[in-house]
């Protein structure tokens, strides 16, 4: 018998069969620099739309991944909004050329860190916008009801903006996508040049709602996984 | 001289091949336009018969075009002109009626160019290679000396490469003579008129050199002022550096909403007085005056210069939101300063602030919500010591229109080891040490655990100018039997958690 998720792709494309216009464009990307994970997404962060990137324990990269989000904003002489969940970042790793690049917002609990974020994503100034609950506790991160991650996602996509969601658990239901960090680093890293150790990052998918078709640009859904 | 009909007030025009970079807006007979302003009823000057007369010598100065027809000259004394029409009335000068026209011809002028020089009572000069592009209509001048006309004035405009130039095309004054320089030359007339020689066009059409070698340097020097290439720098009317307004009642405010219909009101006028100068708003300086008491005051600076209403009423009702006193208000006041209009040009491949405003405003409710010291960006000061660093303004929107990016080096900072997350505060902890290792640390479940590996001591020096504090403090990174790497720090047997690496 055809699971429920599985019917519903079916339908899709159904759908995208019998009505090509009105399928939806395919959506633009906004390239993060880093090559493994905008090879993943196809691009990189998918605009006008949530991404979340989950961390499930503390050493898996989630803190690297910022880091290379910081400086490749700086390198691509664009900007970023760092919406810091329990006021963790770490400028000592950065020069001040880079830090320009960069917008730091300190809160101190995740309400905080979630209202700053619809502000950011409603401005809609800045191209990227990172929201780090790493750190926060799950009981916090439990009290944020569903209806605030899809106005942050409508507000994303509203403005067209890509918003990066760093959680300690799949926590973000309107993400288009959902990746998890699966390495785990251990302290002999700590010794390693960054660059591997970035280049070492990887993930896997935990839900993909939506990608594109490369022959024919066409919207394929894809059930979760 | 004798004033014109109204419809005949006119546009002048000389142009240069290098095009007309100066005009100048004059207003005939000027004392006599402002005395015939100041009777009760208006007057035709084509059909009345007035003349303005001086006071001391009893001289006519000036007179209208009908008593020009009637035979009356300026000069003539009184009787004289009496005994050529009897029916002529004798006016004097208005000290108030030129004050008012020379303001009046002073904003006409600021309509065109906010770059003008009020040259003489009556004579404004424009300076037009500032002329704002969203200036508007090829016709101003046209425009301009109807506005004039409206007010009941007969202005003449003249334009031309040179002030000067463009002033004795505006006065109508054409001939040879009419520069200073002529008169350093006294045999003149008789030699261009055996040359020749009758109009300032003509003498200009002859070679410059060839007049230097005939009439030497004074010769040079006419021919110099009649070209117009005698340099002469404007003095312009400067713009004011504040604009105000202030509203005063006689019964007190005690809510917001009155206070607000009245700080709309003066926002438009300050924004239509501020535009009118061809320049924008810079900060707003607000001022309120309590029955007793002294009054809040603040001063709201913009993201960028602006003059529109709705940004201004936004950014100052913002503030008066959180304003309590304890009287009610008596007077608002409100100071502009100006600003010049600023051009962006972003950058092709840099994405630059698209509302600067709305930025603006988004971080001051960020600064509400977290406080102003938690939003900003981050820098470092010039110091070895760690976790130290102050958060600035961001000026994105001034880097961009300066083009102000910085270079990027091609390394960051560190390039080695994972990415630490601080724990600010640092969290207290406990270690068990054995034989000079760590072996367990005790602190929020998180970060307890036995300890499987760890680096270290590495100690940082305090205030080495203090004795006891030096080397004093130490930092080790530890991996836990679960994973998880932390750094932690040890000063005088008290030990915390800095950390995470992640």
């Amino acid at each position: 018998m055809e699971s429920a998720a599985a019917k519903i792709v079916d339908l899709r494309q159904l759908l995208a069969e019998r009505f090509p216009t009105a399928a939806r464009p395919a959506r633009q990307t906004c390239a993060t620099g880093l090559a493994g994970l905008d090879e993943t997404l196809g691009g990189g962060l998918p605009l006008g739309a949530l991404t979340e990137i989950v961390r499930p324990a503390a050493g898996a990269g989630a803190g690297l991944l910022l880091h290379a989000l910081v400086e490749q904003a700086a390198l691509r002489r664009s900007r970023l909004a760092l919406v810091d969940g329990r006021d963790a970042f770490d400028p000592d790793d950065f020069d001040n050329a880079t830090l320009r690049a960069l917008l730091w917002v300190r809160c101190r609990s995740a309400d905080m860190a979630v209202k700053a974020a619809d502000w950011l994503l409603r401005d809609g100034n800045l191209p990227l916008a990172v929201l780090d609950l790493t750190l926060n506790p799950p009981a916090e991160l439990r009290r944020i009801p569903i209806s605030t991650w899809h106005r942050l996602a409508r507000a994303a996509e509203a403005r067209g903006l890509a918003c990066l969601a760093l959680t300690p658990q799949p926590l973000v239901a309107s993400a288009v996508a959902r990746l998890e960090l699966v390495h785990r680093f251990a302290l002999p890293a700590l010794a390693e040049r960054r660059g591997q150790l970035t280049a070492a990052l990887c993930w896997h998918w935990l839900r993909r709602r939506e990608a594109l078709s490369p022959e024919s640009g066409k919207v394929v859904a894809f059930a979760a996984a | 001289m004798s004033l014109d009909s109204p419809a005949e007030a006119e546009v002048v025009a000389r142009r240069p091949a290098n095009g007309a970079a100066y005009a100048v807006l004059a207003l005939p007979d000027f004392a006599l336009q402002c005395a015939l302003r100041a009777l009760p009823e208006r007057v035709d000057p084509d059909t009345a018969l007035y003349a303005l007369s001086d006071d001391e010598d009893d001289q006519v100065l000036a007179l209208t075009a009908a008593a020009a027809r009637r035979g009356v000259e300026a000069g003539m004394r009184t009787p004289q002109a009496l005994a050529r029409c009897a029916e002529l009335s004798f006016l004097h000068r208005s000290g108030p009626q030129e004050a008012v026209v020379s303001e009046a011809l002073l904003q006409a002028a600021a309509t065109v160019t906010p770059f003008f020089e009020a040259t003489t009572p009556g004579v404004v000069t424009l300076d037009l290679t500032h002329r704002p592009a969203a200036a508007g209509a090829a016709d101003w001048a046209s425009a301009l000396v109807a506005q004039l006309a409206a007010l009941g004035l007969q202005a003449r405009l003249g334009q031309a490469a040179h002030p000067d130039l463009a002033r004795r095309a505006a006065e109508q004054r054409a001939d040879l003579w009419s520069v200073p320089e002529a008169a350093q030359v006294p045999a003149l007339p008789e030699i261009l008129a055996g040359w020749g020689i009758g109009t300032a066009e003509e003498f200009l059409a002859l070679d410059r050199q060839e007049i230097g070698l005939r009439l030497g340097p004074a010769g040079l020097a006419v021919w110099d002022a009649l070209a117009g290439r005698q340099p002469r720098a404007l003095r312009y009317v400067p713009a004011p550096e504040v604009y105000r307004e202030i509203s005063e009642w006689e019964h007190g405010i005690e809510t917001l909403e009155p206070l607000l219909f009245v700080l709309r009101r003066q926002l438009e006028q300050l924004s239509a007085r501020v535009r009118a100068s061809w320049r924008l708003i810079r900060s707003l300086h607000l001022r309120l005056r309590l029955e007793r008491g002294v009054g809040p005051e603040r001063t709201l600076t913009l993201a960028a210069p602006s003059a529109e209403v709705d940004l201004l009423f936004r950014v100052a009702h913002g503030w008066l939101d959180t304003v309590r006193t304890e009287a009610p208000l008596r007077a608002c006041e409100i100071e502009a300063e100006p600003a010049a209009p600023q051009d962006l040009q972003p950058g092709l491949f840099e994405p630059a602030l698209r509302d600067p405003h709305s930025f603006h405003e988004t971080l001051s409710r960020l600064a509400a919500l977290a406080g102003d010291d938690c939003v900003g960006v981050p820098q470092r000061p010039e110091t070895h010591r760690p976790n130290r660093f102050v958060l600035e303004p961001p000026r994105f929107f001034e880097e961009d229109r300066d083009g102000r990016r910085p270079l990027l080096p091609a390394e960051t900072r560190f390039s080695c080891g994972l990415a630490l997350r601080r724990l600010r505060p640092p969290v207290a902890a406990e270690v068990s040490i054995e034989a000079q290792v760590l072996r367990e640390v005790r602190s929020r479940p998180e970060h307890s655990g036995w300890i499987r590996q760890s680096c270290g001591p590495w100690r940082l020096s305090g205030d080495w100018w203090e004795h006891g504090r030096t080397w004093g403090w130490e930092e080790w990174d530890i991996e836990l039997a679960n994973g998880t790497l932390l750094r932690l720090a040890a000063w005088q047997d008290q030990w915390w958690v800095i950390g995470e690496y992640d």
